[in-house]
């Protein structure tokens, strides 16, 4: 089939009832758990994974996917209207964002928020089917080495970008790659680290360690808070930007797509670096960069294009390689997984209406939040306003029952308790719980490949480095562990970098 | 002469946790697992180089919070303790009574204890917003998506 035909296939399989439905209720999670700061699209992707098992794979990844970039979207609306970042991707927006909706132009913000988020997503997806094909091919010449090249690329990038220092990331993520050895060895059948447990001869699931430190973890961190709950107002009018807000953003909206969809491709990437990148990139082609951070309209369409972008172009790898970039695809990834399907170069193959029926949703899903955004917003900001002492319990019983109905046992609630007390512990020690779940989830597939590639090699370490794939690979990741040691390289400030 | 820096003392802990936890990944990787050897890696292979990694990086972590400082004074909780740990007691219990009091009469137990601890809230405020939480849970868990759960002593 073409590529034409694949994509008719595609809408075929994404317009369906059950799917629809499913990207509908995807996009309104994803945009609720926006608005709500503290819940991240990944705590609430990792509670709501029990219930995708009584749907196909086709659907839960619809509806999944449809959090991620539902959260984008959501984000924004709290950032401009409160000054409160909804998610860790919309904190740029804030800065100008809030001071138009100060100067009573919060309708243009949001409106070129949302237009502007989804002319960058429809591009995006663009790309991510013009990609898919060649990115297909190229893997197939993969093997143990190379995939083995890439996962360690992966890590380290993630780690490399992290807020805290890339000491205790990397420590992170090797205490991750620890983690997924518990249980049986796949290739010698083996029980490692066990103790005698049934339970923990299966391994330490998924679900109840990303329950535990993203959605238990910032709960426990938000008791700590005996503050009175303040109420939230916002004042809102005229919701469509002028032909003029439009003349400025046209070009702010097409570079942060494109910086956006490179950036989400990386490993490590996604809308969280876009989004900072393209603000910094909008301040340099400004002819007024002074007057950024007071309500330049630039400032707000730039990142909300990048992030949405980067969140589309995220899922080029794992459904081509079936590699994650990010926390976000990882959980996709252990997704896909518990529902029996290893993604990578053959999916396309194997699986077109799993492939096909996912990208083109992720447009259906764009259509959805653009219509449902703008005159739900009122409803969305009251949301915010519900007690505290309602949502967080209810939120901490979603994670119970659905840490327990994966297996139906009592241990997964005890482990999301215990990784519920480590993600505490983590956040007030300046650790960064991204690296470890990373390396929790690619953890097998880092094993597997690298014991392939030795058996292979017979013992002989430089197959990593003869091979040329592999080599880019290494040498990337050797050269962002070493950065921060090489005092000349220190000097100069890293763009990328996220900083505080 | 430049001033020194105050220890990071938080680092220091860590470090010292994940050092001890790395000498017993590799001494457990080595004593109970083959380690099998480069040209055939055995299931002991991965956990000690990953034991042995987590060890380094600890002692480097170790020195840094010693020789660079960078320690911040203040509490290590920003704000009170009391309701995580109680929050914590809730989840356990919770935990330990699930099969046997059944779903819905620890969701109902749970939303009590947490609205009365969170806001200390009137018991009768408590004991509605528990009620209607966990009918809804059951409406959604039970008659939607049919998740089966212990059902305790009630049904």
């Amino acid at each position: 089939m073409g590529l034409f035909e694949n994509v008719l296939y595609g809408f075929g399989v994404a317009f369906t009832p059950i799917n629809l439905f499913l990207c509908f209720m995807g996009a309104v999670a994803g945009t609720l758990v926006g608005v709500l700061p503290g819940l991240g699209p990944v705590g609430a992707m990792s509670m709501l994974l029990p219930v995708t098992f009584v749907i196909s794979p086709t659907g839960a990844l619809i509806m999944l996917a449809g959090i991620y970039y539902g959260a984008q979207y959501g984000g924004s609306i709290t950032s401009i209207l409160l000054n409160v970042p909804g998610e860790a991707t919309t904190i740029v927006t804030c800065l100008d964002g809030n001071a138009m909706a100060k100067k009573g132009r919060a309708g243009p913000a949001l409106g070129i928020s949302a237009f502007g988020s989804f002319i960058a997503g429809t591009l995006a997806i663009c790309g991510t089917i013009l990609f898919a094909f060649p990115l297909t091919s190229f893997a197939l010449k993969f093997g143990p080495p190379e995939y083995f090249g890439l996962i360690c690329m992966g890590l380290v990038i993630l780690t490399y970008l992290s807020r805290t220092s890339m000491l205790k990331s990397l420590l992170m993520a090797v205490l991750g790659i620890f983690v997924s050895t518990i249980g049986m060895d796949s290739m010698t059948g083996v029980s490692r680290f066990s103790f005698g447990s049934i339970s923990l001869r299966e391994g330490v699931g998924l679900v109840p360690i990303a329950m535990g430190m993203f959605g238990l973890g910032e709960i426990l961190t938000s008791l700590e808070d005996e503050g009175k709950q303040e109420v939230l107002k916002a004042k809102l009018t005229h919701l469509f930007p002028s032909l003029q807000d439009w003349r400025v953003s046209a070009w702010p909206i097409l570079r942060g797509t494109v910086l956006g969809f490179f950036l989400g491709i990386l490993p490590g990437g996604g809308s969280l670096i876009s989004s900072f990148a393209a603000y910094a990139v909008e301040k340099k082609f400004s002819k007024h960069p002074e007057k950024f951070g007071t309500g330049m309209i630039e400032g707000v369409a730039g990142p909300e294009a990048a992030n949405n972008s980067g969140a589309q172009a995220s899922f080029i790898p794992l459904l081509t390689l079936g590699i994650p970039t990010n926390i976000v695809t990882a959980i996709l990834l252990g997704a896909l997984m518990i529902h029996g399907i290893t993604p990578g170069p053959l999916l396309m193959k194997e699986k077109p209406d799993l492939f096909w029926g996912v990208v083109t949703s992720m447009y259906i899903g764009n259509v959805m939040l653009l219509i449902l955004n703008l005159p739900l917003i009122p409803l969305w900001v009251k949301i915010l306003n519900v007690p505290k002492f309602i949502l967080l319990p209810v939120i901490m019983l979603f994670c119970l029952i659905g840490v327990y109905s994966v297996n139906n046992n009592v241990f997964d609630i005890f482990v999301m308790i215990f990784f519920g007390v480590v993600g505490y512990l983590a956040k007030r020690l300046d650790f960064e719980p991204a690296p470890f779940i990373l390396a929790v989830v690619l953890g097998p597939l880092f094993e597997e490949n690298l014991r392939q590639s030795l058996i292979y090699s017979r013992g002989d370490f430089s197959i990593f480095f003869t091979r040329p794939i592999s080599l880019a690979f290494m040498l990337v990741a050797i050269l962002l562990v070493i950065y921060p040691f090489i005092p000349w390289m220190k000097k100069k400030k890293n763009p990328l970098k996220i900083q505080e | 002469m430049r001033k020194r820096e105050p220890v990071n003392w938080r680092d220091g802990a860590s470090a010292l946790v994940l050092l001890a936890l790395s000498l017993f990944i590799c001494f457990g990787s080595l004593a109970n697992l083959s380690y099998g050897g480069y040209h055939r890696p055995g299931p002991g292979f991965l956990p000690f180089w990953a034991g042995l990694l987590i060890g380094l990086m600890s002692l480097g972590l170790l020195v840094k919070s010693i020789w660079q400082g960078g320690g911040v004074g203040g509490k290590f909780f920003q704000g009170s303790l009391r309701r995580p740990l109680y929050a914590l007691l809730a989840l356990l219990a919770y935990g330990l009574l699930f099969v046997i009091l059944g779903y819905f009469i620890c969701n109902l137990l749970f939303m009590i204890f947490m609205i009365l601890l969170m806001e200390k809230k009137k018991w009768y405020v408590a004991v509605g917003s528990g009620l209607i939480t966990a009918l809804a849970f059951y409406g959604v868990f039970s008659v939607w998506l049919q998740v089966p759960l212990p059902r305790g002593i009630l049904f």
